[in-house]
């Protein structure tokens, strides 16, 4: 009952500072109610026992993405501009495919056909989802996490290597 | 939860490699790096040798396989490899604002193939997959000073983003209703279930993804930009290695993992085939830059090879490995060839080339060779090939995809034959001579021979690729 109840919470201010996304003015104002909208959805993730997730969602949406995106929109000075066209010419296929996918997902939802099985992991197991992970990612999927880890590595020189390259020319 | 590290050794060569390339880059001033192309070339060797002393079996719990086929298609691209170094040392002084990064990049290009090859599971070869995909990006974009090679390299990406978001909601799908990501257990879990709607949605995606790394036709339009604007070994690189790449990946996901629903994805795959031969080649034929013909080409190639997928077989798979070996020798050798004549002459187009069977010889015959074999004319590797996998096709049944496979060819056999017009027939603009060194000579007379004699003598290699296809369906 009580999460529940701190679901609607959660779930409503999401929605609130979701439209406040679209309709904000300042794109600052627009990237601080986007923040708003990810934190309340790690919130539910905790509330679905996903702690690992709600980590993730902080981490990476909230920590790097957006603040970056804050960062960029400060650094540039777009900060006083006011968005004079809100809404640009795709606004009828954005509402089609919007309002189509919600009655998607409203149908499959109503039918309770969301499902998908777990494989080898019981509820019990899952409970401690952080640790799990963290073994598994460890162990069984050691071979794709180090090849993330290269994969990494490659984009980094090639960042160095491309932007460089236009040093290059002075002789640096 | 057996590690056996040891297994990945060949690719701990490539990866060591790579690092120490990139270490040097430190310490060294800025300047040519041929010795760090017959370094790369030397290591592909190495790396093959230790290769074939390895024995069959699984690592790192089962993700790493190397089996008959991942040891075929390892050795191809370390030959690719080689022989792409070789074209670098030859190509780098056209590179401006040339840096080494350049031979370790490639080194990790090479790894990412390997490591397609061996992935036996969905996450694994996904990042594999990206791993290629991110080198490719950075290695098209070099010469980013021409405007054209930061065009095709936006376009690059672009479109690579997108079909890399198709593969992986394929993907999510395929675990979705199976709850596996391993090929084996996706296998076994399909072959006892049999598929459904969500698996086909996934399988669709999945192969509409791949068909990025190939140049198959929804996602063929970056190969003429890219083909055209990136640096020549590139070019190669991206015709010959990561074709290969991505059809190892197909046959391991189509054959292996869904072999068994192979009535759902057999319309989709023939069309894709069926698509990309007719309009590969058909827009192959106005094309005047040397270059982008390739690029159309290649998506007539695609074709063919999704052709060898759709018919499912032992002889299926086999011309599809035999058409990947003919295709690189090809490829390689027309390219050396053709980066050869640019140094002199600085250009891709037709016309250019006229009259270069009285300027180099060598370099004509060479194009000529390789040309007819990618369009397939009969006593050549590319023909057996063609052969080979048109067979397969009526051997299943699939009538239409081998009458398209066949007009095709002869369409092929005209703009590849335009070409050689121009080399045979057409007068020289410039008359003077191409002086072709002694290593080269060498290397283009053995890739002549072995395209030849692919065509004339094909039994030991047709062995050898069946008996490997033959582990796919037993």
């Amino acid at each position: 009952m009580i999460e529940q109840i701190f679901f609607y919470i959660f779930a409503i201010i999401a929605v609130v500072s979701a439209i406040a996304v679209v309709t904000s003015k300042s794109p600052i104002h627009s990237a601080i109610a986007l923040i708003i909208t990810l934190l309340q959805v790690a919130a539910i993730f905790i509330l679905l026992r996903s702690p690992f997730l709600a980590a993730v969602q902080v981490f990476v949406y909230v920590g790097a993405v957006v603040v970056l995106f804050l960062f960029a929109v400060m650094l540039l000075d777009l900060g006083g501009e006011k968005i004079k066209e809100q809404f640009h010419q795709q606004t009828v296929l954005g509402v089609i495919s919007s309002v189509g996918l919600f009655v998607v997902l409203l149908f499959m939802l109503s039918r309770g056909s969301l499902t998908a099985p777990t494989g080898g992991y019981t509820e019990a197991v899952l409970a401690k989802n952080t640790e799990v992970i963290g073994k598994v990612l460890f162990t069984k999927y050691i071979y794709p996490f180090e090849v993330v880890s290269l994969l990494l590595l490659v984009a980094l020189v090639g960042a160095v290597v491309l932007v460089l390259n236009q040093k290059g020319k002075d002789g640096v | 939860m057996e590690m056996n590290i040891g297994r990945l050794i060949p690719e701990f060569i490539m990866l060591g490699g790579a690092f120490v390339l990139l270490i040097l880059e430190f310490f060294i001033p800025k300047g040519p790096r041929k010795w760090a192309g017959v370094f790369g070339i030397c290591l592909s060797v190495v790396t093959a040798v230790v290769l074939s002393t390895q024995g069959y079996g699984s690592a790192l719990s089962g993700l790493f396989i190397h089996d008959a086929i991942s040891l075929y298609f390892k050795l191809l691209f370390l030959l690719v490899t080689a022989l792409i170094f070789y074209m670098t040392i030859l190509y780098e002084k056209n590179i401006e604002n040339w840096r080494g990064e350049f031979y370790s990049l490639m080194l990790f290009c090479t790894v990412g193939f390997m490591f397609l090859a061996s992935s036996s599971d969905f996450i694994g070869f996904y990042v594999s997959l990206e791993l290629v995909a991110i080198t490719l990006y950075i290695l098209a974009t070099f010469t980013r000073e021409k405007s054209k090679s930061v065009e095709a390299g936006l376009k690059y990406i672009v479109t690579g983003a997108l079909s890399s978001g198709f593969l992986l909601y394929g993907i999510s799908f395929i675990y979705g209703t199976t709850g596996q990501t391993g090929f084996t257990e996706v296998a076994a879990l399909v072959i006892n279930n049999g598929g459904n709607g969500y698996l086909a949605i996934g399988l669709a995606l999945t192969v509409l993804g791949l068909t990025f790394k190939v140049s198959g036709m929804p996602f063929h339009v970056w190969a003429p930009d890219i083909y055209e604007g990136s640096p020549t070994p590139i070019t190669a690189l991206l015709a010959a290695g990561s074709k290969a790449a991505g059809f190892v990946v197909i046959i391991r996901i189509l054959l292996t993992a869904l072999g068994s629903v192979r009535a759902e994805w057999l319309v989709l795959v023939s069309v894709i085939s069926g698509a990309s031969l007719i309009f590969g080649n058909l827009a192959a034929m106005p094309q005047k830059n040397i270059k982008r013909m390739i690029a159309y080409a290649g998506v007539g190639s695609a074709g063919y090879l999704f052709m060898a997928v759709a018919a499912a077989s032992t002889l299926g798979t086999g011309a599809l490995m035999y058409y990947l070996t003919t295709y690189v020798f090809a490829i390689t050798g027309s390219f050396i060839a053709l980066v050869i004549f640019y140094n002199s002459e600085g250009s891709y187009t037709i016309e250019s080339l006229a009259g270069l069977a009285r300027r180099s010889p060598l370099l004509a015959i060479t194009i000529f060779i390789g040309f007819l074999s990618l369009a397939g004319v009969p006593p050549l590797g590319g023909f057996i090939a063609k052969f080979y996998i048109i067979a397969a096709a009526v051997q299943q049944g699939l009538w239409a995809l081998a009458v398209i496979g066949v007009l095709m060819a002869v369409v092929a056999m005209y703009y590849f034959l335009i070409v050689i017009r121009s080399m045979y027939l057409r007068p020289a603009i410039n008359t003077e001579k191409i002086r072709v060194d002694n290593y080269t000579r060498i290397l283009l007379y053995g890739i002549n021979a072995v395209t030849v004699l692919l065509g004339m003598y094909p039994g030991p290699l047709t062995d050898w690729v069946m008996a490997i296809a033959d582990t796919l369906f037993v």
